[in-house]
């Protein structure tokens, strides 16, 4: 008895991996009715750049979240990763200061795996942890205050150069996506991942070598973070110890929205780019509307508690979890 | 000599459970011993009150975290929950203003507990959510304003003392003997423990599991609501800004006192002495002069240290178990 | 003709705190046969092939492969020796594909890719070499538990060990699927593999066995050719004391029809059930394994919301719409997977017996401790349960969990009592006292549903035996036609026995 791949129906393509794209159309056409300057080129250009900061870490969350957990440190990450840049540049230019701060970004993804593996600590609780440690360590490094790079303009270029018209963050964005999907789905690492992701004690009795897959994830988590970390340095031309204390919490957002499972073992990079497009939009549409920063907060985590509750009450009965399979 | 042992043993018995209890005891003495501004009255006094402010909304998290759940939203409820305080009572200078505070506090609780229990939404998902919503409805209510009141019958609240005794510290130990009535002697607190072990086991056993985690989520909102009037109280105000990373501190006094995150077991007692010990620590580093930077970087490290020593501690008390039970006349086990 | 010693333990010991699971066990394995391991659950079976498959390092003595002294620093060591060991608990990842879940260990490379056509292609001829039909691309989470079943079977053969060890491979598979097992392992034992099998079921192990050891509290009793003995011999040998399989019970308390249940359906599950429960009745439920017997059982108890059915208890119609309501109208249930479903692990076992009643128990607002306390202490005593009260349930052995179960249920002074496989995965010993305490009970008046796989226990315990075969109902038998052969005819489907 061969079973068919069951077949799809057009709810439960709704309802499903694709859901958070239909979402995003929605979203955009009420948004571009309420505010129709929204769909300029110069708009469009702007949504996709803010974007591609929780889409860029999101990929690295999504590797982590697939595994089965969460790295809250990530904001620490990104924040030390500007201080670094900001600090070192005056000493070793630009490039080397990049560079260095990926060296320092991937260590400490490192050690974050290691204090998982090693110490058999939850991922959740052991990057509550490290994001304190690590916003600790970048605040003693600044001395609380911030440091500004205003006169390095060709660090400016990192974010506001072109390419066929198109902003460089978002190539990276881009970029990282294909590199991302590329890792998930044709390497063994992707295997790897949904193996320890779904059940971790039988991926360990089946030689995968989990423990080197979630150092790797959360290297991964860090060097995403470090990058989103370069482009806003670029931005803004300063670096402050205390940003990014939500930008975790954004990046999982991205992650959950789009639609990968938090049991762990099934991820969804394109759904996480749609979903950090999507709350762009939104920030994007809700300023243009006149509307502070609390109130997107707001609205960003209504929709949060809104689409999930449409999913879980459109989706069958069995993944409710109320029948046995 | 028969009695002695048997004494010993007891003492031996209630350590185990209570294992925070002995690192605070060690920890005490030590600092007794080698720092000299620790022996002041006045500074272990001031060490509980600061304990109580993460302790009382830590009773609440203790169930939230037993029944298999986790509240991030505390630190936005609490901002709420202290402007919407300092605003009524600017109003109307009521006392029955801390009622209402603690009933709001229950809805926002009983709002989390419906979206995890009726719509199945993960908790760690679902009070992500309500962190965002809570602390943006706080900005738009004050507009980002802080919002004083300095009435004497308030303000002794969060400052006044009882025979010397800081009353918000009382007022934690009197809940937590609640709290623990109501863990271990009610049908709900054992409904809360039991859905934290098998949720499934639980139903079958004709028990009602969501009312069970309304309920935890509840009682967070409920201690959380109290510790707002507390620490508006403390501070004569305010702002849709305070408490940031509260709730870390707040879960992190769950689990070092030794309540495990998978859920299942806990002691709201043991809290209550994380809670203190917790404060202990950073009261220590502050008379070293320690680097307020610095504090933050080890109150993670204990952090870590207290998670990675709880799964130990789990396994060290189930083989304990079973072997008092092996060594006891009553039958072999297998 | 003896052959050569494949894998063998000298003088194995391993220790878990307070518990010394295996005591210098010696036995070799010979090349090419067919061993079966039977002992009691707790006689260190597990902890043997665990060993034996580098799950855990023996605490003394050691393990040689042909000969040849090994130590496994994991399973994986063990794999490379030649060792296969497919566990009782899947070791399945559910979000892989079936062709994934196959070559995990080695997935086929093509440069830094993975080479998906060949995973699929390894997958099939897998497959079709050993006759089992998946689709490689299924998700393994959407396999029935049996598929899941033979995958790992799959797996393990795919694996070309040596030498294979099954821990009750059968547990989850029907009795098409065990027969197709059955010719997997005569294949792969003609083809010189050998196989050590752990099993409850004494038929199996006669049918397929050359040689059957049995352990007994970590020791190893002896090991016999299994053509020289016979299942009363080798339950003897388990238990170290006799036990009468033929004893029967006789209900003789039997009243009036207490509890009906009318057009009992659930659409994919089984349909238009009909049936009547007496006073003091035994009613079993058997079947093969999906007929939908534990299903009927599940939704009589508002375990499941799909389908319909009619109830009537006393003579009331009742509205049943969650195991609450059940309960309150007298109607108690006791699960077949204690693990997940049955026990709170971390609770005490006081706790874990009174959890249904504490209504009762309350005294002004409160849990009255000490009407606790004596409330346990008497079903303690009465079935002989060996526990202190404040020991975690998970400490408890299989046994006492499942008596605790029982007395959650009885102390509701329910009327029907619904009892899921009751004695499954217990030892001979307190599998003979659980059968007392239900035949006691039943005799005191109280309406029992019994739902078990386990025929000699049906047999031993029913006065009536109602039988399911693809969900509809085959009909009831009685008295003299409560025995194996009627049974069997009417669960596989056939016409013959009494209706």
């Amino acid at each position: 008895m061969t079973d068919k791949i069951k077949p799809r129906s057009v709810r439960s393509f709704i309802t499903g991996k694709y859901f958070i794209f239909v979402l995003l159309i929605f979203v955009f056409a009420f948004f571009a009715i309420l505010a129709p300057v929204l769909c300029t080129t110069e708009s469009i250009r702007n949504i996709l750049v803010n974007a591609s900061l929780t889409a860029i870490s999101g990929c690295g969350m999504t590797f982590a979240i697939t595994l089965g957990g969460f790295d809250l440190s990530v904001g620490s990450i990104m924040a030390l990763s500007t201080c670094i840049i900001a600090k070192t540049i005056p000493t070793i230019g630009i490039p080397a200061a990049i560079l260095f701060a990926f060296v320092v970004a991937s260590l400490i993804g490192v050690v974050n795996g290691l204090i998982i593996t090693k110490l058999k600590i939850q991922t959740f609780v052991a990057t509550l942890a490290t994001q304190v440690i690590i916003k600790g360590i970048a605040l003693i490094y600044t001395g609380g205050l911030s440091v500004s790079v205003f006169s390095y303009t060709q660090l400016k270029a990192f974010s506001s150069a072109r390419i066929l018209g198109i902003p460089l963050p978002v190539i990276i964005m881009l970029l990282v996506f294909l590199a991302s999907q590329f890792l998930y789905s044709r390497c063994r690492f992707g295997v790897y991942l949904r193996a320890a992701g779904s059940n971790e004690k039988a991926a360990r009795l089946s030689a995968v070598p989990v423990d080197k897959i979630i150092i790797w994830a959360f290297v991964l988590t860090a060097a995403t973070a470090c990058l989103a970390g370069v482009i806003t340095v670029s931005q803004v031309l300063t670096a402050s110890a205390s940003t990014g204390s939500t930008f975790a919490l954004s990046a999982i957002t991205v992650v959950v929205l789009g639609g990968t499972n938090l049991s762990g073992g099934s991820g969804f990079l394109g759904g996480t780019v749609v979903a950090a497009i999507m709350i762009s939009i939104i920030e994007n549409g809700l300023t243009l509307l006149g509307y502070s920063d609390d109130i997107q907060r707001l609205v960003i985590g209504a929709i949060l508690i809104v689409s999930l509750t449409i999913k879980m009450f459109m989706s069958p009965l069995v993944k409710r979890g109320e029948v046995a399979a | 000599m028969n009695s002695a042992n048997k004494i010993i043993g007891k003492i031996r018995n209630y350590f185990r459970n209570h294992t925070i209890l002995l690192a605070f005891l060690i920890m005490v003495l030590l600092l007794f011993v080698t720092t000299e501004r620790f022996r002041s009255m006045d500074n272990f006094l001031s060490i509980l009150q600061e304990a109580s402010f993460i302790g009382i909304a830590g009773l609440g998290m203790t169930f939230c975290i037993i029944a298999g759940g986790l509240d991030l939203s505390s630190g936005s409820m609490i901002a709420l929950l202290a402007v919407i305080n300092m605003m009524l009572l600017k109003a109307t200078n009521s006392f029955l203003v801390i009622f209402i505070v603690i009933f709001l506090g229950a809805v926002l609780g009983t709002f989390n507990g419906i979206l995890v229990s009726k719509v199945k939404m993960p908790a760690f998902i679902a009070t992500l959510a309500t962190f965002y919503i809570f602390r943006a409805i706080a900005y738009i209510i004050t507009g980002g304003n802080p919002v004083t009141y300095s009435e004497k019958w308030f303000v002794w609240i969060g400052n006044g003392k009882v025979l010397g005794i800081p009353f918000s510290f009382l007022l934690m130990i009197v809940l937590a003997f609640f709290a623990h009535l109501i863990l271990t002697r009610t049908r709900i607190g054992r409904t809360v423990v039991a859905i934290g072990n098998s949720p499934e086991a639980s139903r079958i056993s004709g028990l009602n599991n969501d009312l069970a985690t309304i309920f935890s989520f509840m009682m967070v909102g409920i201690t959380v609501a109290i510790s707002s009037v507390v620490i508006s109280s403390r501070l004569w105000s305010a702002n849709p800004r305070m408490m940031d990373g509260y709730e870390f501190k707040v879960i992190t006094a769950v689990v070092l006192g030794g309540t495990a995150l998978e859920g299942g077991k806990g002691s709201v007692f043991n809290t209550v002495v994380a809670a203190i010990f917790y404060c202990s620590i950073s009261n220590a580093m502050t008379l070293y002069h320690v680097d307020s930077y610095v504090i933050s970087i080890v109150t993670g490290v204990i952090l870590l240290l207290a998670f990675a020593l709880n799964p130990i501690m789990q396994i060290v008390e189930v083989y304990r178990n079973r072997a008092d039970a092996k060594k006891s006349k009553s039958g072999e086990i297998k | 003709m003896e052959r050569e010693t494949i894998l063998e333990a000298q003088e194995v010991s391993k220790v878990f705190p307070g518990v010394m699971a295996l005591d210098h066990i010696n036995l070799q394995i010979r090349k090419g046969e067919i061993h079966s391991i039977i002992g009691e659950n707790g006689a260190g079976k597990s902890t043997l092939m665990k060993v034996f498959s580098g799950v855990y390092p023996p605490d003394a003595g050691c393990i040689l492969v042909e000969g040849k002294p090994v130590v496994f620093k994991g399973v994986f060591d063990a794999l490379k020796n030649g060792i296969s060991i497919i566990f009782q608990e899947f070791n399945l990842m559910p979000e892989l594909t079936v062709a994934e879940n196959i070559s995990i260990s080695d997935l086929p490379k093509k440069g830094i890719t993975i080479d998906k056509k060949q995973m699929i292609k390894r997958a099939t001829d897998l497959f079709d070499s050993i006759g089992i039909k998946l689709n490689p691309n299924m998700l393994t989470k959407d396999l029935s538990v049996s598929q899941c079943q033979l995958l790992e079977i799959a797996r393990a053969v795919g694996n070309r060990s040596k030498i294979i060890i099954m821990d009750e491979p059968t547990a989850a598979l029907n009795n098409e699927e065990s027969e197709l097992l059955f010719d997997i392992i005569t294949q792969l034992n003609q083809q010189g593999t050998t196989i050590i099998y752990i099993s409850h079921r004494m038929k199996e192990v006669f049918d397929i066995s050359d040689r059957i050891t049995v352990l007994r509290d970590g020791k190893l009793v002896c090991t016999v050719d299994a053509k020289d003995t016979d299942q009363e011999t080798m339950v003897k040998k388990m238990v170290g004391r006799t036990i009468y399989m033929t004893e029967k019970f006789h209900g003789s308390n039997i009243g009036e029809v207490i509890y009906s249940v009318r057009n009992a359906s659930v659409p994919g599950l089984f349909k238009d059930i009909n049936f009547d429960v007496r006073k003091g009745e035994i009613l079993g439920v058997a079947g093969l394994m999906g007929c939908g017997n534990i299903e009927l059982a599940k939704k009589i108890y508002s375990l499941i919301p799909e389908g319909s059915c009619e109830q009537r208890l006393d003579g009331k119609t009742l509205s049943i719409n969650s195991p609450s309501d059940a309960m309150s109208h007298g109607i108690a249930f006791v699960t077949d997977d204690r693990k997940n479903s049955g026990i709170f692990e971390k609770v005490s076992a006081k706790e874990n017996a009174t959890i249904s009643i504490l209504t009762r128990l309350k005294k002004l607002f409160l849990i009255d401790v000490k009407q606790e306390r004596k409330c346990f202490a008497d079903y303690v005593g009465e079935f002989q349960i060996k526990c202190q009260e404040d020991q975690m349930m998970v400490n408890l052995s299989g046994g006492n969990q499942q008596k605790i179960l029982v007395s959650r249920a009885l102390m509701t002074n329910c009327k029907v009592l619904i009892l899921l496989e009751p004695t499954r995965g217990i030892d001979v010993g307190a599998k003979y006292q659980m059968h007392h305490i239900i035949h006691e009970f039943a005799e005191r008046g109280i309406a029992v549903i019994v739902v078990s796989s386990d025929l000699p226990e049906l047999i031993k315990l029913s006065d009536r035996v109602m039988v399911m075969c693809n969900g509809e109902q085959m009909g009831f038998l009685e008295g003299d036609d409560i025995n194996e052969n009627c049974i069997m005819l009417k669960a596989a489907g056939l016409k013959g026995g009494s209706v």
